[in-house]
């Protein structure tokens, strides 16, 4: 199944390519505010209305880190990574089932599992790569457009948090690929309830909403300002464990549902 | 020792449609043809032998074990050949091919080379824009280059031309002798004929009737078309053949089933102007004189 899975990569590269640059370009816009005058007025512009700003997670710029953490992980970048998380998991399979592909592949001396998992392991390692160039672009970014201001350890750890991230929705939409007929289906089913769990995240971050807000949703545990700060917590491990709990019950859904080819 | 047994197998869906009641077995080293207009459950029987639906009641098997639990294994004896199936979009069927060779790891390159050329594909296009012929020869590809022990192949010869056609048939007959067996749905009664021991005609999702290809021949009506010299007479003729003609002013038409003896014998007493005959019903009439008469 090596094979599929290169051959899969291979045909993903352009898509992942687009939306590594579009995330790019947003982070070089980011570096490129990066200046004394907007941080004072995206303070005073916090002020006039926390509310807003801190469920965007528009908070403190101390440094050029929290800056790009402040502007881009709290929704941009979390938006579009997610975006290329679902594409690509309704591409691996509900599109298959959709178009029939999926009969070839079940066609093959290999279980159904082995074909999910490979699925599985190609939308991770898309994200990996769509996140380390992502990374690399944001270093050397700032290397030319703000050098020696980026702490290149706090950031790389941010951008571990965010890959994590991305990776509990790439589950999620996994999950729902693996259980939908049709590519637009399974679209739009993940997109909503990413919709939903990435707002009820944001109505969490306000700091005048109950505690208990905060735990509403499994994107809470990407505490991107933190991280930014250079903060490793209890959160990060259970990120991994949250995309593998979606996975694990998508792969079960897999390999016992009927398939209409 | 039956190879593909279907016992007593429901499969139905929310249209009435789908598979009912069905029990066949196909033996080890033998042809079955699966016959019957569209929607009749002729894909529904395939896709449970694939292991891609189960079963609401009875059983199925393929050597033994149930196709939905066993896919691991049965998918290296298993050639499939779909009926509506795309290749990955912006994939060419010459690197589809190749990567379904690469995972199976079993298919030779003298036998891909030899199906290339017996089928005349030319897999090296954008799937996308190949035309319809080379799509499917590029599927056949796929269901027949690695060699497997059964065969199970939904319309194989569905838009191809009739040179192809013809190649694809001699394929799965060489195939059938060289001792595979071939579970094989078609709605052209003569591609059954042709490949298979045994034809069953499948009907709204139950089976109508399992006999001998060469039995099947002998039961299927031929339609004559009788000028006579008169308007008179034809109305004579038809009254006194009573079933089966119809009146077109002084022409009758008539279907038969096997030999035309008796017809012949009837019109030595009418002054016949033409008599043009011996072709076989279309499918679709075929297939619903044996349903109307069976059910």
């Amino acid at each position: 199944m090596m094979k599929l899975f290169r051959f899969e990569l291979k045909r993903r590269l352009p898509m992942t390519l687009l939306f590594m640059l579009m995330m790019l370009m947003l982070t070089v816009g980011a570096v490129l505010l990066y200046s004394d005058a907007n941080v004072q007025a995206l303070s005073e512009a916090r002020a006039k209305a926390p509310f807003f700003f801190q469920a965007l997670g528009l908070q403190g710029s101390a440094t050029l880190t929290q800056h790009l953490s402040s502007l881009l992980y709290g929704f941009l970048l979390p938006l579009l990574g997610g975006l290329y998380a679902i594409f690509l998991s309704s591409h691996l399979v509900a599109d298959k089932v959709e178009t029939g592909e999926m009969a070839y592949y079940l066609a093959l001396p290999f279980g159904r599992v082995s074909f999910a998992l490979t699925q599985c392991l190609t939308l991770l390692t898309g994200l990996f790569i769509l996140t380390a160039l992502l990374t690399l672009g944001g270093v050397v970014a700032c290397a030319i457009l703000a050098p020696g201001r980026l702490q290149v350890g706090t950031y790389l750890r941010l951008n571990l948090g965010f890959l994590l991230m991305l990776s509990m929705t790439s589950g999620l939409a996994m999950l729902i690929s693996l259980r939908s007929d049709e590519r637009r289906h399974a679209n739009r089913a993940a997109m909503l309830l990413g919709a939903l769990f990435g707002l009820l995240c944001m109505l969490g971050r306000p700091q005048q909403m109950p505690d208990y807000t905060q735990y509403l949703s499994f994107y809470s545990l990407f505490d991107f300002a933190g991280l930014a700060k250079g903060w490793l917590d209890y959160r990060v491990p259970l990120m991994p464990a949250v995309t593998l709990a979606f996975m694990l019950f998508g792969l079960r859904t897999f390999s016992r549902r009927e398939l209409p080819l | 020792m039956p190879e593909i047994i279907f016992n007593q197998v429901t499969k139905a869906f929310e249209d009435d449609k789908g598979l009912f009641d069905f029990n066949v077995i196909v033996e080890e080293g033998s042809a079955f043809g699966l016959i019957g207009p569209a929607a009749a459950g002729k894909s529904t029987a395939l896709s449970l032998l694939m292991g891609f639906l189960l079963p609401d009641s009875g059983t199925c098997s393929i050597s033994g074990q149930d196709p939905f639990h066993h896919r691991r294994t049965l998918g290296k004896d298993i050639g499939y050949v779909p009926r509506d199936a795309h290749l990955p979009r912006g994939c060419t069927g010459d690197q589809f091919i190749r990567l379904i060779s690469a995972v199976r790891g079993d298919v030779s390159r003298k036998r891909t080379q030899e199906l290339m050329e017996r089928l005349d594909c030319n897999p090296l296009g954008d799937w996308r824009y190949m035309p319809a012929d080379q799509q499917r020869k590029v599927v056949l590809m796929l269901g027949f280059m690695h060699s497997p022990r059964i065969y199970l192949l939904d319309e194989p010869c569905a838009g191809l031309d009739p040179n192809t056609r013809n190649e694809v048939l001699n394929l799965i007959d060489e195939e059938r002798k060289a001792g595979k067996t071939i579970f094989m749905c078609s709605h052209v009664f003569e591609e059954a004929q042709r490949c298979c021991d045994r034809v069953g005609i499948i009907r709204a999702g139950r089976l109508v009737t399992v006999q001998s290809a060469q039995a099947l021949t002998y039961t299927r009506q031929k339609v004559y078309h009788i000028t006579f010299a008169d308007i008179a007479q034809a109305a004579a003729f038809q009254q006194e053949w009573e079933t089966g003609a119809e009146l077109l002013r002084n022409r009758v038409i008539v279907a038969i089933p096997a030999s035309p003896q008796v017809l012949l014998k009837t019109l030595s007493k009418y002054e016949v102007l033409d008599l043009v005959g011996g072709r076989q019903e279309g499918e679709e009439s075929f297939l619903r004189y044996h349903g109307d008469d069976m059910l």
